[in-house]
């Protein structure tokens, strides 16, 4: 989470939600050195359902783009960790709210590599923030 | 067909740590909200 300093500096929380139990995110943010932000697990994928994230058919997998993108990310030595329960296929979601809970912007990703840039999220918040947003005070 | 959501929706899920978050945890604050794909 590189971008966090820059997301913390616009005024705005970083919420990451992840589809594990309790125990496997408690492993991811230390493993992130996520302690000051807010981790929620969502083994039961309520938060995304409810946001309209995708998730492909097994069948998805199969297509050329998808396997190709798989190849390349193991052959650059990426690793992905799967526990018994966890759902493979979830894809994830971008999301700004404003402070009364609002949705300003909203990403559904399309792949698993189909992810806002960090910046966007920025630029997104400074406006909620700033006095043209409306929001600051 | 779906309505589109426009307020974040709360339930009752938990931290990393297992304690219920609340709206409090949520609001007052813009918030940057990223959903994990899955595991890994």
């Amino acid at each position: 989470m590189e971008a966090l300093p820059e997301i913390e500096a616009a005024g705005a929380r970083l919420v990451v939600v992840t589809p594990q139990s309790a125990e496997r995110a408690a492993g991811w943010r230390d493993e992130l050195r996520l302690a000051d932000s807010l981790v929620i697990a969502d083994p039961g994928r309520t938060l995304y359902r409810a946001l309209g994230a995708r998730r492909p058919r097994p069948l998805w997998l199969l297509r050329p783009q998808v396997a190709w993108a798989g190849v390349r990310a193991l052959a650059s030595g990426e690793r992905v960790s799967v526990a018994k329960g966890d759902d493979t296929l979830q894809l994830g979601a971008d999301v700004v709210v404003d402070r009364d809970g609002q949705i300003a912007f909203l990403h559904l990703a399309a792949d698993a590599a189909d992810r806002t840039p960090p910046a966007e999220l920025v630029e997104v918040v400074r406006g909620l923030t700033s006095p043209a947003g409306g929001t600051a005070g | 067909m779906l309505t589109p959501v426009t307020a974040f929706p709360a339930f009752l899920l938990t931290d990393a740590d297992g304690k219920t978050v609340t709206e409090h945890d949520l609001l007052g604050h813009p918030a940057v909200v990223y959903l994990a794909r899955h595991p890994g």
